[in-house]
């Protein structure tokens, strides 16, 4: 490894594999050598078999200048002496990379691409070299489009891989490379999701709604109209700049969408449609772009006040029909996105899993939970508002509070504090989406974790840290209130540009 | 000079058969590549050092059609010629 082999070891080395004398190869060097030095004095080129050829090339004589002084010069021509390596052992020494083709370029792939690449992969290739060189291959043959990224960190790889070849093991370098290949889904996941992603956001909005569809044919058409309008005209965030905190950006499809369950079409659902247009439009938007919005008429909210209302009519009649056993269904969603989430950890949390038995024990829990809860000076009072067990279960026999559905988890609901973990999937946002209604409060988890030491970087959680879903009622959260949203919105947009 | 020329100068300077000198050159051959492809440089004193090296990947803009092409990096055997040759052949 990057040692100078001197004239003795060369030759020892040659009288090893031909077993003639050392003596007889020091001479034989020495003669080759001022043969070749000979010839190439005289003016001749020298070709050598399985080496290479010598040359010697005149370069003429050119004008230059001082560099201090600007006084033209002329460096006067000399000879070169030119060496091209034989085919084949240029292609040994090239093993390394022998895999790497030329590839075209295509033509959407501007500079400042290029450029955004090569700034994220360095921070990827510090931590480990190996999945990194994978990647590269990877990365070289399937997606032609930015092979720019890895390449410049390939010298670790090639230095991993030079030492193997022994002549007949000339192969090796690649078996060097190819083990590491499946490590390669590891760095994927870390860089940061580029520009991509962001025209796939409305998806998720689109399925939601549908389970609904067949019970309330009526109220849809009336939100309906509605919502093109607030989406299309508001400002739309057109830096990427700001676009960068992507990881509390995005409402992500993942597991945590509490939304799949078909069989049971609670209220949220219809709900939810409302709000998600406004993350949309106003994803990381300026305070001007904030005043801007809430400058407009309010119609639309009358809308989609007028929508809610009549879809929750149409589920207090459908609820009626179906009887009492739709009451459940509210907690049992909340374990299930729970669960989901913690599938790999040690089981459901403590709450979620007393959460499923009866509504019994579930006061008993509710009482003790209160108690624990009340060690916290700030949330006594709110603590105190709905402590009455028997309260919160009329409260959801009541067709009052479907009308304000959000409120699908135990942090909503305002008594307790639930844990939930973050993954490479499920982010700030998600939850906040999930346990709130918005996306938008994730500010209020983010807050409340860093108070508490959990987490210090919203933008940069490990995946598997547990976060505090804080009570809704400690931070006024209410997807439902213009007002409170503005409020997350405009806290957000400090965080984002503050860090 | 060609390689038969030059296997037969030597011979003759050494008085060794053709076979022979083939054989070490062959030796000579095979010890630079294997030491070259781990990076190793091979030195000789009065003529010049064999050493590898890196090229970085660049990016090539084919003349005849302005396409852009990614050129990827590779290993070459580069040649340092020794002041006193060099200074011989001026």
């Amino acid at each position: 490894m990057n040692t100078k082999i001197t004239f003795l070891e060369l030759s020892e080395l040659i009288a090893e594999a031909t077993s003639t004398s050392n003596r007889m190869c020091e001479l034989f060097l020495r003669e080759l050598f001022n043969t070749i030095s000979q010839a190439l004095i005289d003016g001749e080129s020298v070709k050598i078999k399985g080496i290479g050829t010598f040359k010697v090339t005149q370069v003429k004589p050119r004008k230059s200048a001082n560099v201090n002084t600007g006084a033209p010069i002329e460096i006067a021509g000399y000879k070169k002496l030119t060496f091209t390596p034989d085919k084949s052992l240029a292609e040994v020494i090239n093993q390394p990379f022998a895999q790497f083709e030329t590839v075209m370029l295509s033509d959407d792939m501007t500079d400042e691409k290029l450029a955004e690449i090569d700034k994220q992969y360095p921070s990827v290739a510090a931590d480990n070299d190996e999945p990194d060189a994978a990647m590269l291959d990877d990365q070289e043959l399937s997606q032609p489009d930015m092979p720019m990224a890895p390449l410049p960190d390939d010298l670790p790889q090639m230095q991993e891989a030079a030492p193997a070849p022994e002549t007949d093991g000339l192969l090796d370098p690649i078996a060097d490379i190819s083990p590491a290949e499946p490590a390669k889904p590891e760095p994927k996941p870390v860089e940061p999701k580029p520009v991509e992603p962001k025209p796939v956001e409305p998806e998720p909005v689109k399925p939601e709604p549908e389970p609904v569809k067949p019970e309330p044919t009526p109220v849809k058409p009336e939100p309906k109209p509605v919502e093109p309008k607030p989406v299309e005209p508001e400002p739309k965030p057109v830096e990427p700049v700001k676009r960068k905190p992507m990881l509390v950006g995005i409402p992500i499809d993942g597991p945590s969408q509490p939304v799949p369950q078909e069989e049971k079409p609670e209220e949220v659902i219809p709900d939810r449609r409302f709000y998600r247009p406004e993350p949309r439009n106003v994803y990381t938007p300026t305070p001007e772009q904030i005043e801007e919005a809430s400058r407009k008429p309010d119609r639309r909210w009358l809308w989609a006040l007028l929508g809610v209302i009549a879809t929750a009519l149409v589920f207090w009649g459908i609820l009626k029909g179906c009887g009492s056993g739709i009451t459940e269904p509210e907690e049992h969603i909340a374990v299930q996105a729970d669960t989901l989430v913690d599938l790999e950890d040690d089981g459901a949390d403590k709450a979620d899993v007393q959460a499923k038995e009866e509504p019994k024990a579930k006061e008993e829990n509710k009482a003790a939970e209160t108690k624990k809860v009340e060690e916290k000076k700030v949330e006594e009072k709110k603590v105190e508002e709905k402590k009455p067990g028997p309260k919160a279960e009329e409260k959801k026999a009541e067709p009052e509070s479907k009308a304000k559905p959000d409120s699908n988890t135990d942090a909503a609901k305002g008594g307790k504090e639930v844990t939930d973990v973050v993954t490479s999937q499920i982010v700030l946002s998600t939850l906040a989406e999930k346990h709130y209604g918005s996306p938008w409060f994730w500010v209020y988890i983010y807050q409340e974790n860093k108070n508490r030491g959990i987490i210090s970087d919203p933008n940069n959680i490990r995946p598997g840290t547990r976060v505090v879903i804080p009570p809704a009622k400690k931070y006024d959260i209410n997807p439902n209130d213009k007002a409170s949203l503005k409020k997350a919105q405009r806290l957000s947009w400090e965080i984002l540009n503050g860090n | 000079m060609d390689n038969k020329k030059l296997v037969e100068t030597v011979a003759k300077n050494l008085g060794r058969t053709n076979k022979d000198v083939e054989k070490l050159i062959d030796a000579f051959a095979g010890v630079l590549r294997t030491r070259c492809s781990e990076m190793d440089s091979v030195a000789i004193p009065g003529f010049g050092t064999f050493e590898p090296k890196k090229r970085n990947e660049r990016i090539m803009v084919q003349p005849s059609t302005g396409k852009r092409m990614l050129v990827p990096p590779k290993m070459v055997l580069g040649f340092k010629v020794s002041k006193v040759l060099k200074a011989k052949l001026q």
